[in-house]
């Protein structure tokens, strides 16, 4: 998370940065991990919408997230069309058009590939812009 | 007598190189999403590709919840969508 949020930095600008809060991968009632409990990071999966929006709000500030966060519904609509769980990166470019697909997480999340992607991406993008 | 030793001993590291190579090749099916965890892992590739118009959804912004049009991220610059949850 750390990572991403030096890229957003480092991209500011250039590109939007926007989180999207999906169906929790860990919490305590379905696939908890030790590292979690550790962690501290011990939370129920959210039954309703109103108990997404608050744990995506925690998330948001516990994590220090300060790009736009928008949250997926309870029918999991983002995450199904965009294969998203537990973690993944796409890039959309202006046309609306999938530029870049990460891996699926958490073994093939990939910020350093975002990375790559990026740097080649974004200048031919706003060249093309122009 | 040393026959049966050296043989012994091959076989143990006929073994252990089975062993070891099935070991990896459970773990990268595991990695890859082929073989899955338990009933909760629902990892998926999903049919989108590099390509393909962005699905359109409309997405309540954390806190004021708030409805966002994805295509409105992407209308002046390109957006990275970073998908995930707290745990």
């Amino acid at each position: 998370m750390a990572r991403i949020e030096e890229l957003r930095q480092q991209y500011a600008g250039a590109a939007e940065f926007v989180y999207v809060y999906i169906k929790e991968a860990h919490p305590e009632d379905e696939w908890q991990t030790e590292s979690n409990r550790k962690a501290g990071v011990v939370f129920e999966q959210p039954r309703t919408m109103a108990e997404r929006m608050r744990l995506a709000n925690t998330f948001v500030s516990e994590m220090g997230v300060e790009s736009l966060t928008l949250v997926d519904d309870l029918h999991d609509t983002a995450n199904a069309c965009y294969a998203a769980w537990p973690e993944r990166i796409y890039v959309v470019d202006t046309s609306g058009k999938v530029a870049y697909k990460g891996g699926m997480g958490p073994f093939f999340f990939d910020p350093e590939e975002l990375d790559a992607f990026l740097r080649e991406f974004l200048p031919k993008s706003a060249a093309s812009a122009r | 007598m040393g026959t049966w030793v050296v043989r012994g001993a091959l076989a143990l590291l006929l073994l252990g190189v089975a062993g070891a190579a099935g070991f990896y090749g459970y773990f990268e099916a595991m990695k890859r999403g082929w073989v899955r965890y338990n009933e909760f892992d629902v990892r998926s590739e999903g049919i989108l590709q590099v390509g393909d118009a962005a699905p359109e959804l409309t997405l309540a912004r954390v806190g004021e919840g708030d409805p966002v049009p994805l295509s409105s991220l992407y209308a002046e610059r390109p957006v990275v969508l970073v998908f995930g949850s707290y745990t």
